[in-house]
């Protein structure tokens, strides 16, 4: 068993520490920045040297800090019901407690704009109450719904995007992406360039080919030779600074530390014998539960969904037109992984992939979107041969996370897998 | 043609002017169903649970296209799950043509376009069917009416989540005036409409509108609860409700800058029976 973390993971958490206490320094120092919800163009900001600091994972540090019980318990004083979205809302309850020693830094100052996309029922509903809060403008996107969800979706996503997608919706989020532009333009008083717009998109579909080749690495390994812990901040720390030179190069280093370690035949867990998926968002607030059954059953998480989805939802090939490539990876991105059949399929071809014996599927309850679908995924995994989990928690609430009957219920699943098999 | 619509907010001028008049089919209760239940997660939208029960028991096989409003909340997950149980052969043969209608509440141009070419696709979807006067009463005048027909009583208005039956209703108009019901404001009155473009212009406007994009619910509500001389909001949501609770503490607040009262409910299944309305008696008894 390695328990050597790869030392570039330390670079990326490094450089997201330097990046986080940067940003910290620009604005509160007044500089401008965009609060964002993950599923909508950080491009667009990125292009124009706006920083970011995205909605879900800000709930993701306030979740890691430990501070989501004090968030959501204050909210629940404020007169907010107990099943309403944590994951997308809990940093927007954070700003309108406003406590500074219960956020982090001391909590964010007013953000020159927000945008968020309607990919939910409640964005907007959630970010009115921020604007309202901060006085920031809101870039709201529409999120019509394409006529058909055709299937196999990542095999046309990235050349066939027109049809999978819809001309009329592209049309539409095209013109949001240029209403979204003036509306940027206005704030910083630069202009948008179109030349440095298109080398950051070619530069991220750079990134995100590599952390394809990385994938199809950790996909083939014949034992797990990095955890998903591991993965996930080598993954979403570039892909937060998707197409910046950092970023390509860190994906770069990250696939080739995968290719070391196969080589070199390093496995987290020696003796695995049971490979997993974690299907959801992360697990913020108890990330060790990952690894939790690795010692004593030889069952590994080999999946998540980041380093996949890195490739088949980001890669839109641009054919000239970089705006609409855009367009097209922003109008289904977070869809694509909880609507049927787009979801069901992509999970069954995912942990064939990966050789998956076990899935635990996150249930988020108060959290519709992301919970919708999960039957239609836990019935086609089953019908895979795949043994299914499926725990009812949510991503950023440790108030009701039963971590010892999850695990318990976890490794009832193995037990059904490995009874009779000697370890 | 047989036509049904599920959804709340109904774009009931629009479809006068397209010449359509689909039958609404989103409050119906149905059984369990259990072929289709064992994929329906507990916390689905519990209209949208119900329509799919119904269309795999067979019972909207009399119609021949089903429309889903994309902006009712549960409208895109049953168009989905519609979809994907035909894909598993759950539905009938007969089941009805499923068409999800993405109608955008907006008139800014991008979406006047996308709004157009989504009505195109539906046209082409129907055979179309002349309607002279859109099939809703104007839910306003009947408020008026109710009121001038009780004018001492109490004068309530009843918001949140909109409900299936009328049992809260009933229970409300034995101590009281419902004088604003929301989830008749949600829908756009079709009494007036000129044309496509103004009906557009209409569904687009209605604050009431669960996905309205610009915050002026608040406003609107200031707006109605003097209009209509409110003595108190009751308001209540779904146990699942993930919508209207965001609201809740902007309206309380509204309430009391205005002096009006407000009583919390909470959480009430989408047909509350006889218990739960007992519950719901207590609850504003003690308010």
């Amino acid at each position: 068993m390695t328990d050597q973390p790869l030392p570039i993971s330390a670079q990326a958490l490094t450089f997201q520490r330097d990046w986080a206490r940067s940003l910290r320094d620009q604005i509160t120092s007044g500089a401008g920045y965009a609060f964002v919800n993950a599923d909508t163009p950080h491009e667009i900001f990125h292009a124009m040297g706006m920083p970011v600091v995205v909605n879900q994972w800000w709930a993701s540090v306030i979740a890691a800090k430990q501070l989501s019980p004090y968030v959501l318990d204050r909210a629940a004083e404020m007169g907010f019901h107990d099943s309403l979205a944590k994951y997308s809302a809990l940093a927007v309850l954070s700003a309108l407690d406003g406590a500074p020693d219960m956020q982090p830094w001391g909590g964010l100052p007013a953000p020159s704009i927000l945008c968020a996309r309607q990919s939910a029922d409640d964005h907007q509903r959630i970010f009115h109450l921020l604007a309202e809060h901060t006085g920031a403008p809101l870039a709201l996107l529409h999120a019509p719904a394409p006529a058909q969800n055709l299937p196999r979706w990542w095999e046309r996503a990235r050349d066939d995007w027109e049809t999978l997608y819809g001309s009329a919706r592209l049309d539409l989020m095209q013109a949001q992406l240029r209403d979204l532009i003036a509306q940027v333009e206005e704030i910083t008083g630069q202009g948008f360039d179109h030349d440095a717009f298109a080398q950051l998109m070619q530069r991220i579909e750079r990134q995100e080919m590599i952390f394809e080749e990385a994938n199809a690495l950790l996909a083939d390994a014949h034992r797990l030779p990095l955890r998903i812990s591991e993965q996930i901040p080598n993954v979403m720390i570039p892909q937060w600074h998707r197409g910046t030179p950092w970023a390509v190069d860190h994906a770069a280093r990250f696939r080739d530390a995968i290719a070391q370690r196969v080589k070199a035949g390093v496995a987290v867990c020696p003796g695995e014998r049971v490979r997993m998926m974690w299907i959801g968002a992360g697990l913020w607030f108890d990330t060790g539960f990952y690894s939790a059954f690795e010692e004593e059953y030889g069952a590994v998480f080999a999946w998540s969904m980041y380093l996949p989805f890195a490739a088949d939802g980001y890669i839109r090939r641009a054919k000239g037109d970089h705006l609409r490539a855009l367009a097209a990876r922003v109008v289904s991105m977070n869809e694509q992984l909880h609507q049927p059949p787009w979801a069901n399929e992509w999970m069954v071809k995912q942990a064939r992939d990966y050789r998956i014996d076990l899935a635990v599927i996150l249930v988020p309850e108060a959290d519709r979107p992301s919970g919708y679908g999960t039957r239609f995924i836990a019935a086609d995994l089953r019908d895979a041969g795949i043994e299914v989990v499926e725990i009812t928690a949510d991503m950023v609430d440790g108030r009701k996370w039963n971590g010892a009957a999850a695990k318990a219920a976890v490794a009832k699943a193995i037990g059904r897998l490995t009874s009779g098999k000697p370890y | 043609m047989n036509i049904g619509v599920f959804g709340f907010a109904q774009p009931l001028g629009v479809f006068a002017a397209l010449g359509l008049a689909p039958q609404d089919v989103t409050t119906d209760a149905a059984p369990p169903m259990p072929q289709v239940d064992r994929f329906i997660e507990p916390f689905m939208d519990a209209f949208a649970r119900s329509l799919l029960r119904r269309l795999a028991a067979g019972a909207l096989d009399p119609l021949d296209l089903l429309i889903f409003l994309r902006e009712s909340p549960g409208g895109l997950p049953a168009f989905h799950y519609a979809c994907e149980f035909r894909r598993r052969a759950l539905l009938p043969e007969t089941a009805p043509a499923l068409f999800l209608l993405n109608l955008l509440p907006s008139n800014d141009p991008a979406a006047r376009t996308f709004n157009l070419t989504e009505l195109d696709r539906l046209r082409a979807a129907f055979t179309a069917q002349r309607v002279a006067v859109p099939p809703v009463p104007d839910a306003r005048s009947e408020q008026i009416k109710a009121a001038e027909n009780c004018a001492n009583a109490p004068r309530l208005a009843l918001l949140g989540a909109p409900l299936g039956n009328r049992a809260l209703h009933d229970l409300l108009t034995q101590t009281g005036q419902i004088v604003m019901d929301q989830q008749r404001l949600a829908q756009p009155d079709a009494s007036g409409i000129r044309d496509l473009d103004h009906a557009l212009q209409i569904q687009a406007m209605n604050p009431y509108a669960a996905r309205q994009p610009r915050d002026i619910y608040i406003v609107a509500l200031d707006r109605d609860i003097a209009r209509n001389q409110v003595d108190r909001v009751i308001w209540q949501v779904d146990p699942h409700d993930d919508l209207w609770g965001w609201l809740a503490p902007r309206v309380r607040a509204l309430c009391t800058a205005r002096g009006v009262g407000f009583t919390d409910l909470g959480a009430l299944p989408r047909w509350p029976n006889a218990k739960d309305i007992a519950v719901c008696a207590q609850r504003i008894a003690a308010s």
